[in-house]
């Protein structure tokens, strides 16, 4: 049973929830990748789609990234609503 | 002679930039060197107090930070002296993400205007921002554009001069600070766009969010894939351009219009050899100018438009995520998808926008599975519309393929040691294509294939002429009997093969004007189709994989894929002679 204030990967959450990004958990390279494209600590995200790839919704723009990227990232998870467009 | 001055434009892919530049340019735009897709650089003219201004559209980049092709190009042309004017286009909604790039191109010392585009597409989504505040706090100047309509580009025109014009007065304030990182400057853009934000109204829910959620999903998604392949290469890259357009070019344009007048031109032609060299079956009207714009052009043209209405309406980077697993299984990744589909329109392109992917292992494994099975559009245009009227025969030969293919890349996924790279790509909104955009982009592309291929098809016609003529040909006929022989293949196939030595087109060509003869069987037909579609890379494309892979991974590459052409022929003929699937 998770605790849901603590940080989970970003891999664990389900599809639809939404998240505030804490950490990024990996090397140089990769983390700038992630920064450009707008993942950083503070960041609210919402999984929209788990497969094939993890599909995030960033304020009003959406990224794909593979698992092996999305483990790395550590999210708080907030309430578990459904995505809805208007955010 | 005093170099032009230039002003660079900037900004991310997707944002709109080509629009703005095609729009500020008022003359013929070159597009230059840089190779593949995503690395162009289009040069225009732009005409101020009598002066000319090179206007350089410069490759899309996240970031300044010189890591890719793009953004070493980009921070290298920032560096030039005759840089007077850089013009950021940034996208409204993602204007928070977009700032950063703003922050570090302030750094370059550049005067620098901010275009804030798509102002559209951000009020449909219930977001407005106070662009004069953001100009207050910048302090550079903004304008806000919807470039598809025109609307903001006189104000952007007019703001251009200013800045190019004297300066009245000694620079005007700058914004001072200056972020030691990406961190810092994307926390920065945070706060900035926080500031000028003016309460976000209600978004309405468009068809085109739906159909771009829908376009992501798994199993939608494939769908929707299946729709595009069927309209967008069969129908209409297939049926339409290799089917009623080179039946159009070249049986009724050329067959009945052109050749007569050739022929009649050719009787006052005093040397024999030079008429052999024109007319004859291999000769340069027969073959090379015939097969180049009669047959090769019109699909390849197709191909071309085909390929920029999925990159500019924004779907590649849905397929590249879509097939991102996939893709992992063959050693590469989803950003392999510009490559490997271009190799269905042109080889020796798709080759070179290689380039672009991350790792070498990557390049090498792409390079391979186009040179060895990924069917070029005009080789693909013919064979389907030989194979159409026999959809069993067609499906075992796309079939075969795909499972070739898919072996091909799952072994070396094995074999070679290194990991994939990790696949990551903004994915932007669904957009209606531009058409002069679209245009520009067909015809750019098009010009660049002809530079390829019609001195290409010359020199073929130029070296089977002479091989003709010598009995080199003859021999090597000869040499390729036994081999088709084991494959249940008549030798009238012998100069087919050896034409698609040259040019892999060339080779479907030849079988098609057999097919028309009448001189193969069904399985025969399908061994046929396949083992061309494996078989060489068109000389233009074998060039190009040694350039970018090096000759002894070129002439490896080479090995590989003759070997498994003729192994895959040998197999399915047996196995066609055994099992009467046809």
């Amino acid at each position: 049973m998770k605790k849901i204030r603590g940080t989970v990967k970003l891999t664990d959450l389900k599809k639809g929830s939404k998240g505030i990004v804490s950490g990024i958990r990996s090397d140089r390279d990769k983390n700038r990748k992630l920064l450009t494209l707008g993942i950083l600590p503070g960041e609210e995200i919402i999984l929209v789609q788990k497969y094939p790839v993890l599909l995030l919704k960033l304020g009003y723009s959406f990224v794909a990234i593979d698992e092996n990227l999305g483990k790395n990232i550590k999210v708080i998870p907030l309430n578990n609503s459904p995505y809805h467009e208007k955010e | 002679m005093q170099k032009e001055k230039t002003i660079l434009l900037v900004g991310r892919p997707n944002v709109g930039k080509s629009v703005i530049f095609n729009r500020i340019t008022d003359s013929y735009a070159v597009v230059s060197n840089y190779p593949g897709t995503t690395v162009d650089i289009s040069t225009g003219k732009f005409i101020y107090n009598q002066k000319l201004y090179s206007v350089k559209d410069t490759p899309g980049v996240y970031s300044l930070t010189p890591f890719s092709e793009e953004e070493k190009v980009t921070a290298s042309l920032l560096k030039e002296k005759e840089v007077a004017l850089v013009v950021q286009v940034v996208e409204a909604k993602n204007l928070d993400k977009m700032l950063s790039l703003t922050f570090q191109l302030m750094d370059t010392g550049h005067p620098l205007i901010l275009v804030v585009n798509m102002l559209d597409e951000a009020k449909e989504a219930g977001l407005f921002l106070d662009l004069k505040k953001l100009e207050e706090k910048l302090k550079i100047p903004v304008v806000g554009t919807v470039s598809i309509r025109g609307q903001g580009i006189d104000r952007l025109k007019r703001i251009m001069e200013s800045q190019l014009g004297p300066k009245k007065k000694s620079r005007t304030k700058h914004y001072l600070r200056s972020y030691p990182g990406e961190l810092e400057r994307q926390r920065a853009a945070r706060e900035v766009v926080k500031d000028i934000l003016i309460s976000p109204q209600k978004a309405e829910v468009s068809f085109r969010f739906k159909l771009s959620l829908l376009t992501m999903h798994p199993l939608w998604g494939l769908f929707f894939l299946g729709l595009i392949l069927y309209y967008g290469l069969y129908k209409f890259v297939g049926v339409f351009g290799a089917g009623f357009m080179v039946d159009l070019m070249d049986g009724y344009v050329y067959q009945e219009m052109i050749m007569p007048l050739l022929l009649r031109w050719g009787q006052g032609i005093p040397f024999p050899w030079l008429n052999q060299l024109l007319f004859a079956d291999y000769g340069l009207f027969n073959l090379g100018m015939r097969y180049s714009m009669a047959v090769v052009l019109p699909i390849v043209t197709s191909f071309f438009l085909f390929f920029s209405i999925i990159e500019d309406s924004g779907y590649l980077p849905r397929l590249a995520m879509l097939l991102d697993r996939l893709f992992k299984a063959f050693g590469l990744n989803g950003r392999s998808v510009i490559p490997l589909i271009l190799g269905l329109g042109c080889g020796t392109m798709a080759v070179m926008s290689t380039r672009t992917l991350e790792t070498k292992r990557e390049r090498f494994i792409a390079v391979l599975l186009l040179a060895l099975g990924i069917p070029c559009s005009a080789q693909l245009g013919l064979i389907l519309s030989i194979l159409a009227g026999q959809p069993r025969a067609l499906a075992i030969w796309g079939l075969s393929l795909l499972l070739i293919l898919s072996a091909a890349g799952f072994l070396l996924n094995k074999i070679l040691p290194g990991k994939n790279p990790d696949f990551y790509m903004e994915i932007p909104p669904l957009r209606l294509p531009h058409l002069k955009a679209l245009l520009k982009k067909t015809s750019a592309r098009i010009k660049w294939y002809m530079k390829e291929v019609v001195p290409l098809f010359l020199l073929v016609s130029i070296i089977m002429w002479g091989g003709n003529m010598s009995g080199v040909l003859d021999r090597v006929i000869l040499f390729l009997h036994p081999l088709l022989g084991a494959m249940s293949l008549p030798g009238e196939l012998a100069p087919v093969f050896i034409l698609g030595f040259f040019r892999r087109d060339y080779g479907a060509a030849g079988l098609y004007d057999l097919v028309k003869a009448g001189l193969l069987t069904g399985p025969q037909l399908v061994v046929a189709s396949l083992t061309l579609s494996l078989f060489l890379p068109c000389i233009a494309q074998f060039i190009m994989v040694v350039k970018e892979q090096g000759l002894g991974r070129g002439t490896a590459i080479l090995i590989i894929v003759i070997f498994t052409a003729f192994s895959a022929g040998y197999i399915v003929s047996r196995i066609l002679t055994i099992v009467p699937l046809l």
